[in-house]
């Protein structure tokens, strides 16, 4: 506030070093991050297949989403393939993820249940988010791998299986394993942000809710639900542009098989464009395609979550 | 709790006892279906007789071959209407095909023997004693009724410690209850009895009644609801941990020993896997520099530049200044995996390709963490400094340098190691920058680990992972409470 006041005489404005200050973030940005997307859709339109046209090839118009659109081609039925496997794997990260989230959460801010090594469960349980995904995928796929390895041992000695079972054989199984790693590597993420959104309600309503006699029920339906929703929403966004572009662990361990079944959009657009014969433009269009999906997701779900909170706002600006 | 909510609870219980009793597994008699094999066969034979003599007839063979086929044709219509008769008495006698199998008086039926050839193809782990399987089911059923009883004998006293040890008595029940399910359905059986034909909708009952007890228990009494907590929490801990356990134990011990099953202690074989990885040439130093130089070049500039970019937005109020602001939000969502190919090519034409640079330079625009910066600014910062050191002659960027970072260090201690983290963890976009095996990072080499070179040396494969995992975990461990914090306020928008 003060900054803008001084307009009188003699006075030096600062205000310009602002232009510098920024200058080094938006010029990056611009050069690193806003050109290469314009470069993503140029590229989009473009003949860039192979290596031989990487650096000098031409505009045809919209034929590569054609091709990714004509359902008959191969490059399409795996691009659509891979995108319904990546919704597929999210969701069945998400749902439990954001359930194990809110209901960990809402215990660990539950005054009534006061909790004890709060600390030290939230530093577990948050760790294997912190682990490179590359380093657990090959972990995973060495505990789960065929015939012999950690988890198919452990079975049969316990008796629970009689003969090995070949986890990356079967779709559910490799979907499976995909979505619990992802859960169990961003629960306690999504945890923590919870843990902040709930201890940022005023207090003072938990007190009224006490003095009133509410359940913990009726607590976490009645206040704390709506009050987080804003954080709800934001990891409902992050997760899912997470999810959509999901590649680590599918690269890695079950590297898109059985039957391209867990090939997700992020590793169709990287096996295209960076595995022979390198079609540039196919990964451009996909990716312009994914980044669309992305944008109108966020849109959709951003006007969801602001219209029901404008709504008293405009009551009171009505008053 | 009430009256009647634990009267409903007792009887969930004791229903999952008596459901225990209930026929689980079918192991149906397969005698019938061989017996049939062996007819369709036999009556197959006969047919290509008949139509040898036939094509004799055709040829005009000596009476004497028509015979000698003709006898033959006899003797295997003897044998087909023996295998039919045998067949036919045996539909009489089966009134009851296959034999059953219910969880709880408890023993196997004495014609079941299990099929040694499958247990001892897969190396000969597979308990074949089920005592095991019936201590679980005994144990549990009287943890069942344990539960009930002490459901019912608390009385309606709301805190009293009974409810605990019923819950508990439930939860390892259910436990008990899943694992004798699955013991069973794993049964490999020998001819001529089939493997067990489960029934599900019994055993899901037997899981899904006692469940609700215990959630009917927990949600009524809060010492109940407080001590499952703490399992569930204890749980997940150990689920959290155990993978990075034994990860590091087994990369302590050599292949046969991994092959033996999961060890929680360690072995002495760590020496002998580092030569091995040596040997393969897994340079883990190599990777280890390449990606430190990377995540910390990344690092510096990113807190140095983005506490800049926040200092700018919050201090000075120039023209454009919260349109950038909102800009700067936008960017947080741009993920970065869906411009990654028109980063590349774009990277291709500058020659910028096995290069750190790509990976470090654009650092600078962090919008995440211009964001932490300028919520920590906006909390922790007076302009009264700002106009206290120009009034003394102090530049714009020496007050910034020398007054504002000193202010904001706790602040970019967490953005620092969230950005080390963040970096030293990207695996897509090196990946596509970076061909030269000399400069490859840590993560990259870990998909070196599923080469078939390894396909022996399991030990190795885990000292390798260890060896990426280990410094994430030894940075975790120590800064676990900035790590958290970063995360926490990262959330809270709006």
């Amino acid at each position: 506030m003060q900054g803008t006041k001084p307009k009188k005489r003699k006075s030096i404005s600062y205000d310009k070093y602002g232009y510098l200050f920024v200058a080094p973030f938006f010029i990056t940005f611009i050069i690193f991050q806003l050109y290469p997307i314009f470069f993503t859709f140029r590229t989009s339109l473009t003949d860039a297949a192979g290596w031989s046209k990487v650096l000098d090839n031409s505009i045809i118009g919209f034929d590569n989403f054609v091709k990714l659109f004509t359902f008959e081609s191969e490059v399409s039925k795996y691009f659509w393939q891979s995108l319904g496997n990546t919704v597929v794997i999210w969701m069945f990260n998400f749902i439990p993820q954001i359930a194990m989230a809110l209901i960990l959460a809402s215990w660990f801010t539950d005054t009534r249940l006061r909790l004890r090594c709060q600390g030290a469960f939230k530093v577990m349980i948050f760790m294997p988010n912190i682990i490179t995904a590359a380093t657990i995928a090959m972990l995973f796929y060495s505990f789960f791998n065929f015939p012999i390895a950690p988890i198919n041992t452990l079975l049969q000695q316990v008796g629970l299986l009689s003969s090995p079972y070949e986890f990356f054989r079967s779709t559910a199984a490799s979907r499976g394993l995909i979505s619990f790693i992802q859960w169990w590597m961003w629960y306690g993420n999504t945890m923590i942000i919870m843990i902040a959104g709930i201890l940022g309600i005023n207090p003072v309503l938990f007190e009224a809710a006490l003095v009133d006699g509410c359940t913990s029920r009726q607590v976490f339906w009645k206040i704390t639900l709506p009050l987080i929703k804003p954080i709800l929403l934001y990891n409902l966004v992050t997760s899912l542009v997470g999810g959509l572009t999901m590649f680590d662990i599918p690269h890695l361990m079950t590297q898109g098989n059985p039957n391209y079944t867990t090939n997700t959009v992020a590793r169709f657009i990287y096996t295209q464009g960076f595995e022979t014969p390198n079609n540039f433009n196919i990964a451009s269009a996909a990716s312009v395609i994914l980044f669309i999906i992305i944008v109108i997701c966020s849109l959709i779900l951003a006007l969801l979550m602001r219209d029901r909170d404008a709504k008293p706002k405009e009551r009171r600006a009505g008053k | 709790m009430s009256k009647w909510t634990r009267l409903i609870c007792a009887l969930l219980l004791i229903a999952t006892a008596c459901l225990m009793f209930m026929p689980i597994a079918t192991f149906e008699d397969n005698s019938a279906a061989a017996l049939q094999e062996e007819i369709d066969k036999q009556v197959g034979r006969l047919e290509s007789e008949q139509a040898k003599l036939q094509r004799y007839i055709d040829q005009g063979k000596a009476q004497k071959d028509l015979d000698k086929q003709q006898t033959k044709i006899d003797k295997q219509q003897a044998k087909v209407d023996e295998l039919l008769a045998e067949q036919a008495a045996q539909a009489e006698n089966a009134a009851e095909s296959g034999l059953k199998y219910a969880l709880m008086p408890g023993k196997l039926p004495a014609e079941i023997e299990i099929n040694m050839q499958v247990v001892n193809e897969n190396g000969g782990i597979y308990p074949t004693d089920f005592s095991d399987l019936y201590m679980a089911t005994k144990v549990a059923a009287v943890l069942l009724l344990f539960a009930a009883a002490c459901v019912l004998a608390a009385n309606g006293k709301l805190v009293s410690k009974l409810y605990t040890y019923a819950s508990f008595a439930n939860l390892v029940a259910i436990l008990l209850i899943a694992f004798s399910v699955f013991r069973v359905q794993a049964i490999p059986v020998k001819l001529p009895y089939g493997n067990p034909q489960m029934n599900w909708p019994l055993a899901i009952a037997m899981l899904v009644l006692p469940t609700i007890a215990l959630l009917v228990n927990c949600s009524c009494v809060i010492g109940s609801k407080r001590s499952m907590i703490y399992v569930l929490c204890i749980t997940l801990c150990v689920l959290s941990l155990l993978p990075f356990w034994i990860m590091i134990v087994n990369a302590t011990r050599n292949s046969q020993q991994i092959q033996g099953g999961v060890s929680l202690i360690p072995s002495t074989f760590l020496s002998h896997n580092w030569q091995v990885l040596e040997r393969k040439s897994f340079s883990v130093w190599v990777g280890f520099k390449n990606s430190a130089i990377i995540a910390f070049g990344a690092t510096i500039l990113s807190v140095y530049f983005s506490a800049l970019t926040a200092y700018g937005l919050t201090v000075y109020r120039f023209k454009g200044a919260k349109f950038l602001y909102s800009v700067v939000l936008a960017i947080i969502m741009i993920p970065g995996q869906v411009t990654g190919t028109g980063f590349y090519m774009f990277m291709y034409r500058l020659g910028w390709t096995n290069s750190y640079l790509p990976l470090i330079i654009p650092s600078i625009a962090a919008a995440s963490t211009v964001f932490f910066f300028k919520q920590y600014l906006e909390a922790n910062f007076q302009i009264s400094l700002v106009e206290a050191a120009r009034i003394d002659g102090a530049g714009e960027f020496y007050t910034y340098n020398t007054i504002i970072m000193p202010i904001m260090v706790p602040a970019m201690a967490t953005m620092g190691i969230m950005a080390v983290i963040g970096s030293w963890n990207n695996y897509l976009t090196p990946l596509m920058l970076l061909s030269d095996p000399t400069m490859k990072t840590l993560p990259m080499m870990v998909k070196e680990l599923r080469g078939d070179i390894y396909r022996t040396e399991f030990g190795s494969i885990y000292l390798g992972l260890t060896l990426t995992a280990l410094p994430l975990l030894i940075v975790y461990f120590c800064f676990s409470k900035y790590i958290i914090a970063g995360v926490a306020v990262g959330g809270v928008k709006e």
